[in-house]
Parts: structure tokens; C-alpha cells; sequence
């Protein structure tokens, strides 16, 4: 049986996110940059060096999340082994590696020419980077930071203060960081009495820990002692640790490289000239068709989202006519709404590629096929913006989200609509200029990462048919009317997939692609659209708010209509309301996340003890403010191309309130207080 | 004097245990007990009289009050990072003077006073996410005037001109 006192200290890991995050790409980044150089000089970047730069990071990972953190605040000599790896081992595992190269290989070419490159060849900045690189400021900078923060009113500011004992880990990382390069790049015989000093340093700092006879650290004299270890012996056995292996780690390399320098040895990498340069087998772009290559994909998760409506329909009707005890209060405003934003934040236009209004439909118009056309004066996005300023104000005015019975008919409704449109009008009339949920997934998929598009130019160019748009006999082509090779982003796609099993060059395949907004034309009823949606992100997560937000969304409203008067704004705020939407929904889906809970234990009487529900985490408020950063940033970016000043001024006056918002009291909408 | 720098140490030397400062430590039956408070969190350390071995089978139960307000809740070791505390999340609902009281089972309830002070939950405490953007921006600024500076005067671009298809237009 394990021992419990070992079992809770080895779980006393954390996982913060932005590390954990940071360390990840970093890794990712490497990984991929080494690849090339390994191909082209695999002398220089081995195995070995990859092998030295992972365990670099797995090092730093180990000081700053494994218990050695928890335990820092109750025994020095734990504090003193997470600062020996900071210090000490992570950053010459990292050098070793040759990690610049290997990670401005691993950016993106048009990130490392266009974003990088203009700091790459900045001569201010190149002068910044040799000063950093100068092994007397090197040394000076590792030094005063090794120093400065043992002085004991410092070492106590970073045990109490967890912004400071962040600080204090950074800084040691950074100077260690500056110290170790030039030992392990650029190893000479001046690199002896660098290391020689500094071990110095070190050796005198503990010898001081070890033979002061009184706690010099307030805080380790009134901390809880585990164990019954006294304060002074830990101070003791934390000074022996700095003094024996961090002398190790100064006085090793420094035989290393004497050996080297005597025995005259050269770069391995000399031995070793530059490979025939190779193509690398890569691929411009990942292409995820093989998920949805089965000509039946789509319904699958079409009838499954049949079955739900359903669902939602019989117990909106026949249910208990209390939101939170009833699916239809529950799985529409709760969960669809937060997994739909997820979808296309993270992929594409899930939503209406699983359309269940579209599955009855095509079984509909096996009876009665359509045999008219949908007018051409309203062949405009002007009817679907109406409906979907409707569809907000009613949402709020009718409070849908506390009516089953309505959220049942709404559904109901939806179907009807879909229906009767479609069976009248051929191709997808009812998609394209009517449904609301279908235009909010068209702007706010412009944002996706994913989209469906040519593999290559040149196949469509000698392409005769074009199925991708006239369809064939064995697949119909684009309801929609994408023509695949003029179209442009995601606006208007339904990620239907008739495109990718019609085309007979199997040449149309879901593509990841750079975030880009892009529109088919200037048109004004788009951008009517466009600015209805992000409007309504910020009306709708205003209106949640108990403050007095009423008189805000009237001017936010104002300032949005006003907008108007310049086409270029409304799609360069695109990225910023669905920003908005995701950490609205986001909100929802994460404080309600049990909130089904209650309505199976009433469909499947079983019971359960219902606490409250209502639970923000901590990291929520801080990931919707990063979404928003994004999308101000991204919002501020088209703009800035579209030299649209009103844009920019909309963008940041949008942001200021969004972040007004998320800082209000919020409703408990929809929830069960017991 | 030996109470008196005891008591200076815990008013100036706030203990960084799992995310807090140490509010009081007592001896109570056969534990000893260390009460941590953090603006977002409540933890507990228990730990046997004798041989201050950490103790990590038992209920704890925490507390609050001031005036007609209480707020009570049970810590548990799921809630640390340190896994030998015993932790909560909790929020005080106003500032002022609290009194607090920790019952371990098995023991008698220890308690104290402290005092909160009022919430900072306010924008301050999520400065970085208002610097990110503004970080950005100016790193943007900088890569313009850059590449205005790095880029030749007179550029050729080679881009084949773009195909026009007439099959369809996408309204």
C-alpha cells in the first residue's frame, strides 16, 4: 500500500496554462525547425542536441509545476533545488540544443520574412542583441540577479508575493539564459575565469547559508516545519546544495573546455559538410477530407442533431415549463450555443454541415423536388440581417431562454420555414437568404481556421466541367453557388462537402489556412449583416449584466449604426464580435457546464444531490479578456490594411466596452438556486 | 519578547504556503494547525503535536462570521496544490473584521480574528491582459517603421495576372 504522505507530495503538481503553453510551442516550434537543419547539417544539429533541448525544457517544466514549487514556501533547501534548476542545468541544456536557428527555422516563412524580418535586420536591434551577448554583462547580469535575490529582504519579498516570486524565477531564468550562451556556443579560454568567478560567487553565498548560525530567511523561521526539520538545518543542507552541485555545474564545463581547448579538438560539425540539400516531403497545407470523404458523412451528425432537436421539441412542449429542469432550457442555450462557437473558432462551420433542418429537408424534396427559382431582387443578405436583428430582440424581449415552450416552437418553426422555402425554391434559398443561424456561422466562420477550397489552380484551369458548381449525375453540386476556384474564404460555405465528393480532379479537400476575413465583394447589405452580429455579441452579453447597461448598448448601438456609413468597417470588426461571442458563450458553457444534470435525473428518475450550479473558475474571466485581445488585435489589423480610421476607433471604443462588460455583475439567467 | 517578535513576524512576514499568508498557528488536542489565507482561498495544515508529521485523514471544517454574516465551508486536500493542505476556495463577502473558526475532527476548534480587505477582483488584477494588446501594438509600430526603413524604394512584383471565371457569381 502506498504511503499517503509520499502519495500527496508527489501530487502536489500545478499546471499553468501560459507555461505549460509556452513551453509546448516552444517545443513544436523546434521540432520543426530541427527537422530542415537536421537534413541539412546533421552533424551539427544531432540527436543528441535535440535530446539536450527537450530535457531543458522538461527541466524547467519540473522546477516552476512539480511539487518542488508547492513545497518552496515551507523548506529552503526545496526552494534552493528548483532555483539549481533554473539556474544551473535548464539553460546549458538549452544552449546546447543551438535552439535559434532551429526556432526561427520552425516559424512559418512568411511569419520569419515578413514579421521577424524587418527586427532581424534592424542594425538598433542587432546592436542590442551583441551588447546582451557580451560575456562581462553575461556575467554581471547572472551574478547580481544571484545575489540581489538572496538578500534576505528580497528572498522574503518572493515568498510572500506570488507576483515577486515570479519575477525572481524569470529573472534567474533570463540571466541564466545570458550567462550560459557564451559558454556553450562560444567556449574560449577566457570562458575559464568566467566560470571560475562566478563559481566564487556562488561558493560564498553558501558558505554563508551554511555557517551563519541564525535563520536568515524570516519566512523559513516562522514557516510550519514538516516534518519537525528545524529551520537552521534546512538552511544548512539548502546552502550545501548550492555550494556542492552548483559548484559542479561551474567548475565541469570549465574542465570540459580546457580539455577541448588543450586537446585542440574542432567543431564535430566541421567533420561533417552540408548534406545535398534534399526537397523535405512537406505539405503546404494539412488536408482533412479524409474525415469527410464518405459520401454519407454528413448524416451522421445530422440525424444525430434530428434526434436531439426532437428532443428538445417533446419536452419544450410536454415538459415541466422551468428552463433549468427542462431540455429545451438547457441544451440549446447552454450547450449548443457554446459547443457551435467552439466549432468554428477551432474548426469551421460545424453547425451547418450538421444542419438537422437540412436532413428533413432532402428527404422532403425526394417528394416534392422544387421547381422555382428564388427571385432575383432578393437575392440579398438584407431579409436574413432583418431576421437576425428580430431573432435577437425577441430573444431578450420574449427572455427565450427561460421559455421551453417557446424554445420549442422556435425550433418547430425553424423546420416549417426550411422546409416550405426549399421544397418551393431550388438550391439552397433558405440557407443562403433567410436563416439567421446560418449567416451568424458565415461571418463568424470568416474567423475559422479551416476551409474548404482547391487543392491547385491549375487543375481547375483546365477543368471543363465544373461539378464543384453544376454537379454531376452521381452528386449535385454547389446549393450555394460557390464556384470553388473564384471563391473566397468561408462566407456562404456550409461545409456541406457536396463540392469535395463532386469534383472528378478530387482537387476540393478541407484545408487549414491562415486566419484570414475575407468577403466575396464590397456588397452593402454583407456589411448590414456583418455589423448586426457584432453588435448584437456585445448587446447580448451587455444585456446579462445587472448595471445599468441599457444606456451603454444604446450608444454602442450608435456608434455601430453609424459605422454604417462606411462599407470597410463592418467586416473589419468581424474578428472582434466573434471574440465577443466565443467569451460569451464561453461564460455559459463553463458555469453551467453540469447543468444537464438535473434535467436527466428528471427524464430518468433518478436523484441526485443538486448544489448550487452557479460556479465561475478563476481562469475564466482572465481567457475571455485574451479572447478579446485577439480579437482587437485582429479587428485593429484589418483596419489598419483597409486604412479605415473609423474602424479603428470603433474597434478600441468596442473592446473598452466589452471588457466594461465582463466586469459587471452578471444575471443568473436560466439557473436552479437551491 | 520571544511572543512579542513571534507576533512581529506573523504581522510582517505573511507565509507563502499555498497561495496565502498564515493567519494563526495553535496547538490543539494532538495536532498542530497552521490556517493559511489567501484573497481567493482557504488552507489548512495539520500536523501531529509530536512529530509535526503532516496529518491527512481528517474533516476540517472552516467558519467565518462577522456580525450577523457567516459563511462555513469544508476544505479538502482536492482543492491544494500542495496536497498535504487542506484547501478551499472561498470569497468574503464584505471587508472588515472576520472571525474565524477551524474544526479538525478529532481536536478542538481553534479560531481568531483577521481582517479582509476588500475584493481585488478589479481591473488592476488583470493588468496583463490590458498590456498584451497595447505590448502588441507597439511591437507592431515598431515592424512598420522597420520594414519602411529596410524596404527598397522600387519593388517588382512576378505575379501572374488572375484568372477571371465567368461560370458563376457567388450572389
Amino acid at each position: 500500500m502506498p504511503d499517503p504522505l509520499a502519495t500527496a507530495i508527489l501530487g502536489s503538481w500545478r499546471f499553468d496554462g501560459g507555461l505549460i503553453c509556452a513551453l509546448l510551442a516552444s517545443a513544436w516550434l523546434y521540432a520543426r525547425g530541427w527537422r530542415k537543419l537536421h537534413s541539412e547539417l546533421p552533424g551539427r544539429y544531432t540527436v543528441e542536441r535535440m535530446a539536450a533541448f527537450y530535457s531543458g525544457l522538461a527541466l524547467v517544466f519540473l522546477a516552476l509545476e512539480s511539487p518542488l514549487d508547492a513545497f518552496a514556501g515551507f523548506l529552503l533547501e526545496v526552494h534552493m533545488v528548483q532555483h539549481l534548476l533554473l539556474i544551473m542545468f535548464a539553460p546549458p541544456l538549452i544552449w546546447y540544443g543551438q535552439p535559434v536557428m532551429a526556432l526561427l527555422r520552425g516559424l512559418p516563412q512568411w511569419f520569419l520574412k515578413e514579421g521577424l524580418g524587418p527586427f532581424l535586420r534592424s542594425r538598433a536591434l542587432q546592436r542590442v542583441g551583441r551588447i546582451l551577448s557580451n560575456p562581462i554583462l553575461c556575467w554581471a547580469a547572472m551574478t547580481s540577479a544571484i545575489v540581489a535575490w538572496h538578500l534576505p529582504r528580497m528572498y522574503d519579498l518572493g515568498l510572500t508575493s506570488p507576483g515577486w516570486h515570479m519575477a525572481e524565477h524569470a529573472s534567474f531564468l533570463t540571466a541564466a539564459l545570458l550567462f550560459w550562451r557564451p559558454v556553450i556556443e562560444n567556449p574560449r579560454w577566457l570562458t575559464i575565469p568566467y566560470l571560475l568567478l562566478a563559481d566564487i560567487v556562488n561558493t560564498a553565498l553558501s558558505a554563508w547559508l551554511v555557517f551563519s548560525g541564525h535563520v536568515v530567511y524570516l519566512t523559513y523561521a516562522s514557516a510550519p516545519r514538516l516534518g519537525g526539520i528545524p529551520a537552521l538545518r534546512d538552511q544548512s543542507t539548502a546552502g550545501l546544495l548550492m555550494w556542492i552541485p552548483g559548484s559542479i555545474a561551474y567548475l565541469v564545463p570549465a574542465f570540459v573546455i580546457s580539455m577541448r581547448l588543450i586537446s585542440g579538438s574542432r567543431d564535430v560539425a566541421a567533420d561533417h559538410p552540408p548534406r545535398q540539400l534534399r526537397p523535405l516531403a512537406r505539405k503546404t497545407s494539412m488536408d482533412l477530407t479524409w474525415i469527410v470523404r464518405w459520401r454519407h458523412f454528413r448524416r451522421i451528425p445530422q440525424t444525430i442533431l434530428f434526434l436531439l432537436a426532437a428532443a428538445v421539441v417533446a419536452d419544450g412542449l410536454l415538459g415541466p415549463q422551468v428552463a433549468p429542469l427542462n431540455l429545451a432550457g438547457v441544451l440549446p442555450w447552454t450547450y449548443w450555443r457554446g459547443f457551435l462557437v467552439i466549432g468554428l473558432l477551432a474548426a469551421g462551420n460545424l453547425f451547418c454541415m450538421a444542419c438537422p433542418f437540412m436532413f428533413v429537408r432532402d428527404l422532403v424534396r425526394k417528394l416534392f423536388p422544387p421547381r422555382h427559382r428564388w427571385p432575383v431582387f432578393l437575392r440579398t443578405k438584407w431579409i436574413a440581417a432583418v431576421l437576425a436583428a428580430l431573432y435577437f430582440v425577441a430573444y431578450e424581449k420574449f427572455s427565450l431562454w427561460n421559455s421551453p415552450w417557446w424554445t420549442a416552437w422556435v425550433v418547430i418553426g425553424y423546420f416549417v420555414v426550411a422546409i416550405a422555402i426549399d421544397t418551393w425554391f431550388q438550391g439552397a434559398s433558405f440557407c443562403k437568404y433567410v436563416c439567421p443561424i446560418g449567416q451568424f456561422n458565415f461571418v463568424n466562420s470568416l474567423v475559422s481556421p479551416l476551409e474548404v477550397r482547391t487543392k491547385s489552380a491549375e487543375v481547375c484551369e483546365s477543368c471543363q466541367t465544373h461539378d464543384c458548381i453544376r454537379g454531376n449525375a452521381a452528386q449535385r453540386g454547389c446549393e450555394m453557388q460557390l464556384f470553388q476556384p473564384a471563391k473566397a474564404g468561408n462566407f456562404d460555405c456550409t461545409f456541406c462537402m457536396d463540392c469535395v465528393h463532386a469534383c472528378p480532379s478530387d482537387n476540393v479537400a478541407v484545408l487549414r489556412r491562415l486566419p484570414q476575413v475575407k468577403t466575396p465583394n464590397r456588397r452593402l447589405d454583407v456589411a448590414a449583416l456583418a455589423l448586426v452580429l457584432v453588435f448584437a455579441a456585445f448587446a447580448g452579453a451587455a444585456a446579462m449584466t445587472t448595471g445599468t447597461s441599457r444606456l451603454w448598448m444604446l450608444a454602442i448601438g450608435a456608434l455601430v449604426a453609424g459605422a454604417a456609413l462606411f462599407p470597410n468597417v463592418g467586416f473589419s470588426l468581424v474578428p472582434l464580435g466573434s471574440s465577443m461571442w466565443a467569451a460569451h458563450f464561453l461564460y455559459h458553457l463553463v458555469t453551467r457546464w453540469n447543468s444537464a444534470a438535473p434535467v436527466l435525473a428528471r427524464i430518468f428518475h433518478f436523484t441526485m444531490a443538486m448544489t448550487h450550479t452557479m460556479s465561475s473558475p478563476g481562469w475564466l474571466r482572465g481567457a475571455q479578456l485574451l479572447l478579446l485581445d485577439t480579437g482587437l488585435l485582429w479587428a485593429l489589423d484589418l483596419a489598419w490594411r483597409r486604412k479605415s480610421a473609423p474602424g479603428i476607433a470603433l474597434a478600441v471604443a468596442l473592446y473598452i466596452f466589452g471588457v466594461w462588460v465582463f466586469f459587471q455583475p452578471m444575471e443568473m439567467r436560466g439557473m436552479l438556486m437551491l | 519578547m520571544k511572543r512579542l517578535l513571534m507576533a512581529a513576524l506573523l504581522l510582517f512576514c505573511p507565509l507563502f504556503g499555498d497561495g496565502g499568508v498564515v493567519l494563526t498557528r495553535q496547538d490543539s488536542g494532538p495536532f498542530t494547525i497552521t490556517v493559511f489565507a489567501a484573497p481567493a482561498d482557504w488552507s489548512v495544515l495539520v500536523q501531529r503535536r509530536d512529530t509535526l508529521v503532516p496529518v491527512l485523514d481528517r474533516t476540517v471544517s472552516v467558519a467565518l462570521s462577522a456580525g450577523e454574516r457567516a459563511v462555513t465551508f469544508s476544505a479538502d486536500h482536492a482543492h491544494a496544490q500542495n496536497k498535504l493542505l487542506y484547501a478551499a476556495p472561498v470569497t468574503i463577502p464584505q471587508p472588515g473584521d472576520w472571525k474565524f473558526t477551524v474544526a479538525v475532527n478529532g481536536a478542538p476548534p481553534i479560531s481568531g480574528v483577521f481582517s479582509a480587505a476588500a475584493s481585488s477582483d478589479n481591473l488592476a488584477t488583470y493588468w496583463f491582459y490590458f498590456a498584451l494588446p497595447a505590448g502588441v501594438i507597439l511591437l507592431f509600430l515598431l515592424h512598420q517603421r522597420l520594414a519602411a526603413r529596410t524596404t527598397p524604394a522600387h519593388t517588382t512584383t512576378n505575379q501572374s495576372p488572375k484568372r477571371v471565371y465567368t461560370v458563376a457569381s457567388s450572389r
